[in-house]
C-alpha cells in the first residue's frame, strides 16, 4: 500500500499572497464557528446537526469530507509516480456516490427516524440488537481514525509550514487548534457548514489547477502524447503498478466506500427522506469538479519533466509544489493551498465528531447490559454535550501528539485507515442493513476478522517481514476475508437476528 | 424479504468470492496467474452491482427498468476492464488516442468513470419515492 497523505516537507510556495489567502480562509471558518456555537444546544445538534440538513449541504459536505489532503497533494504525486494506477482510487467515485445513497440512505434514515440512532456503530447495534456489535464497530472506527487524524494533522502541519514558515511542530498545533476550535464549538453542525465553504474552495482550486495543467502541455492529447513517447506504462490502462493492484483498488475503494463512517454518517443527518432524491447528483457534480486537479496535475508534471522544463522530482509528493511553482500564477498558489487545508480540515472535523461519538455514546452503550441509552433529562443532555466536547478535545490532542512521531510511523498509521473501515464495516453495515439473513455473531466475527487481518497484514508489510505478491493489497484480502466470515457465520446461524430495520420501533435513546 | 434471504446477496458474494480466488491463487503461486486480473475485474464489477441489487430490494425498486440498468452497469464495467485487458498495448509515440487519452485507458476511464457518473444519479432520482419514509 501507499501512504495516502503528505508525509514530508513541502517547499515554501508563494509569499504574502499565499499567506493572505490562507488567513482569509481561516477568518471565514471563525465566522462559521461563532454562528454554529449559538445553534448547538444538544448532543443531537453536536453529532448529527440536529437532523436538519438539506440536499445541497448534505451533498457538498459529503464530498468535502470524502476528499482529504491526499486528493490535492498525495494524489498528484501518486499519479506522477505510478501513472494511471492512481486513477483507480478515484475511478469508483463515478459509481459510489449513488451506491451509498442507494444502499445505505434508506435503512440509516429509517434507523435515525424510528430509533434515534446518531452514529454508525449505533446503527449496527440497533440492527442486530447487539451492544457487543456496537462496541466492536466503535473500536474498529477508533483504531482506524487515530491513524487518520495523525496523518491529517501532519499533512496540515506541512501545509502551514510551507505557507507561513512556522516550522512543522507549530504548523501541526496551529492546524489542530483551528480545526478543534470550530469542531468543539459547533460539532458536526459547524463541520457541515464549514464543509460547504471548504468544498467551494476545493472546487475553485481544483478547476483552476486543472485549467493550467491542461494549458501547460497542449491539452489532454498533448500531455498523453508526451507521456507515451517516454513511458509506455504511465498511461497504460493500469499504470506502472499493474492490473492486480489497479483492479484491487477499484474493488476496495468501490465496495469499501460504503463503510467510511464519516460519509455514511451524513445519512443520519437529513431533515427528511426527500432530501436524498438529488443528493447523489449534487455530490457527483461537486466531486467531479474537485477531482479535476487529481486527474490532471500528475500528468502535467510528468510531461514537464519529460520536456526538460523542470528536473526529475526527488519525491513523488513534490509533484504538486513543483506544479505550483512552475505551472500556475503565484496568486493561484494561495487558493490551492487553502484548498488543501480545506480538504484536510473538513475530513478531520468529521473524524473528530465520529470519534467523539464512539467514545461518549457507543462504547458506554456497549458496556450497558440493556445496550440502550435511557430517555434523557435536560441535565443529562447538557452533560452529554459537554462530554462530546471533551472527547473531541482529547482526540485532537492525541492525534496531534501522534503526528509528532517519526514520519514513516505516522504514514503507516494512515495507510490502513481506509482498508480497515472497509473490512470491518462493509459486511456488518452495508450487507447487514439490507439482508435479513445476517446474524449478530456474523457481524462481530467479520469486524474482528477485518481488524485482525488488516492490522497483522499491514504490520508484516510495514516491517518488511512479508509482502503480498503481484500488488495484491492487504486491504483487499481483509475485505474478502471479512465478507466470507460474515456470510459463512450468518449462514451457519440461520436464525436472523431481526429484520434489517424495524420501522415500527420508537426511539430508544432519547434523541429521536 | 424472507424469501429472498439467500438469493439477495448472491451476486455480491459471488463477485467477492471471485476476487478472493484470484488473491488466493496469486499468494499461493507467488505471482498473479494470467486469469487472476480477469477474475478481479469481473468479480469487482459483480460485487459492485450486487450491492445495488441488495439496495434495490431494500428501496423496493425492483422494476424491470432497474434490473436492466443494473445489468447494463455490470456489462459496462466488466466490458471496459475486459477490453483493456484483452487489447494489445499500443501506448507508444504516435499511438492512437480517444478523446485525448490512449485507447485502452480511454475505454476504462470513459467507460467506468464517465458513463455511470451522471446516469446513476438520474436513475436514482427517477426511482425515488417521496413517500417511502
Amino acid at each position: 500500500m501507499i501512504a495516502f497523505l503528505q508525509s514530508a516537507a513541502i517547499p515554501r510556495v508563494g509569499g504574502a499572497a499565499t499567506a493572505a489567502a490562507m488567513l482569509a480562509y481561516f477568518a471565514v471558518l471563525a465566522v462559521i464557528a461563532a454562528w454554529a456555537l449559538r445553534r448547538t444546544r444538544s448532543s443531537a445538534d453536536f453529532f448529527v446537526a440536529g437532523r436538519s440538513l438539506r440536499t445541497l449541504v448534505l451533498g457538498v459536505s459529503a464530498m468535502a469530507a470524502t476528499l482529504s489532503g491526499f486528493t490535492f497533494v498525495g494524489g498528484p504525486g501518486l499519479f506522477y509516480g505510478a501513472g494511471a494506477t492512481a486513477l483507480f482510487i478515484v475511478l469508483p467515485a463515478a459509481i459510489t456516490n449513488t451506491m451509498g445513497a442507494w444502499v445505505l440512505a434508506k435503512p440509516l434514515h429509517d434507523l435515525a427516524r424510528t430509533r434515534g440512532v446518531i452514529t454508525i456503530p449505533g446503527a449496527i447495534g440497533a440492527r442486530y440488537d447487539s451492544p457487543a456489535a456496537q462496541g466492536w464497530a466503535a473500536v474498529s472506527i477508533l483504531v482506524a481514525l487515530v491513524g487518520y487524524l495523525a496523518t491529517n494533522f501532519l499533512a496540515l502541519g506541512y501545509v502551514l509550514d510551507a505557507v507561513f514558515g512556522v516550522g512543522l511542530s507549530a504548523g501541526i498545533w496551529i492546524g489542530m487548534g483551528v480545526t478543534l476550535a470550530y469542531t468543539v464549538a459547533g460539532g458536526i453542525l459547524a463541520g457541515v457548514y464549514a464543509d460547504v465553504f471548504q468544498g467551494a474552495v476545493m472546487a475553485v482550486a481544483s478547476a483552476a489547477a486543472c485549467w493550467f495543467a491542461l494549458e501547460s502541455g497542449g491539452g489532454l492529447s498533448g500531455l498523453s502524447q508526451t507521456s507515451m513517447a517516454s513511458d509506455a506504462d504511465f498511461l497504460g490502462p493500469w499504470g506502472s503498478r499493474g492490473p492486480m493492484l489497479a483492479l484491487s483498488w477499484f474493488f476496495v475503494f468501490g465496495v469499501g466506500s460504503l463503510a467510511q463512517p464519516h460519509i455514511s454518517h451524513k445519512y443520519l443527518m437529513a431533515r427528511d427522506w426527500r432530501q436524498f432524491k438529488w443528493y447523489p447528483l449534487v455530490m457527483t457534480v461537486a466531486m467531479t469538479v474537485a477531482l479535476l486537479l487529481y486527474l490532471t496535475v500528475g500528468i502535467a508534471v510528468k510531461a514537464m519533466v519529460i520536456r526538460g522544463e523542470i528536473p526529475p522530482l526527488a519525491r513523488n509528493d513534490d509533484a504538486m509544489p513543483a506544479f505550483l511553482m512552475h505551472g500556475v500564477p503565484v496568486a493561484l498558489a494561495g487558493i490551492v493551498f487553502a484548498g488543501v487545508a480545506a480538504a484536510i480540515m473538513s475530513t478531520v472535523n468529521s473524524f473528530l465528531s465520529i470519534g467523539a461519538a464512539a467514545i461518549t455514546h457507543d462504547l458506554p452503550a456497549a458496556f450497558r447490559t440493556a445496550g440502550r441509552i435511557p430517555a434523557t433529562a435536560p441535565a443529562d443532555e447538557a452533560s452529554r454535550l459537554a462530554r462530546g466536547r471533551w472527547a473531541t478535545l482529547a482526540l485532537a490532542i492525541g492525534g496531534a501528539l501522534l503526528a509528532h512521531a517519526p514520519g514513516a510511523q505516522v504514514a503507516f498509521l494512515g495507510v490502513f485507515g481506509y482498508g480497515l473501515f472497509a473490512s470491518t464495516l462493509v459486511p456488518a453495515l452495508a450487507l447487514g442493513l439490507n439482508w435479513s439473513g445476517a446474524s449478530e455473531r456474523g457481524a462481530i466475527v467479520s469486524i474482528a476478522t477485518g481488524l485482525g487481518v488488516t492490522l497483522v497484514g499491514e504490520s508484516l508489510s510495514y516491517a518488511d517481514v512479508y509482502r503480498l505478491p503481484a500488488g495484491v493489497p492487504w486491504s483487499g484480502v481483509a475485505l474478502v476475508a471479512a465478507i466470507a466470515m460474515f456470510v459463512g457465520v450468518s449462514w451457519f446461524d440461520r436464525r436472523p437476528s431481526s429484520a434489517p430495520v424495524k420501522r415500527e420501533q420508537v426511539s430508544t435513546d432519547g434523541l429521536g | 424479504m424472507t424469501g429472498a434471504r439467500t438469493a439477495s446477496p448472491l451476486v455480491f458474494v459471488i463477485g467477492s468470492a471471485a476476487v478472493g480466488v484470484a488473491y488466493a491463487a496469486t499468494i499461493i503461486m507467488g505471482a498473479a496467474p494470467p486469469w487472476a486480473p480477469w477474475l478481479v475485474a469481473v468479480g469487482g464489477a459483480a460485487a459492485t452491482v450486487g450491492l445495488f441489487v441488495l439496495g434495490a430490494r431494500t428501496r423496493g425498486v425492483g422494476s424491470r427498468g432497474v434490473s436492466i440498468t443494473l445489468a447494463v452497469l455490470f456489462v459496462t464495467i466488466a466490458a471496459a476492464f475486459g477490453i483493456a485487458l484483452a487489447l494489445a498495448p499500443r501506448e507508444v509515440a504516435g499511438g492512437p488516442l480517444l478523446l485525448g487519452l490512449p485507447l485502452r485507458l480511454a475505454i476504462v476511464f470513459y467507460g467506468v468513470g464517465l458513463v455511470p457518473l451522471f446516469a446513476l444519479p438520474l436513475v436514482f432520482a427517477k426511482t425515488f419515492r417521496d413517500d417511502d419514509a
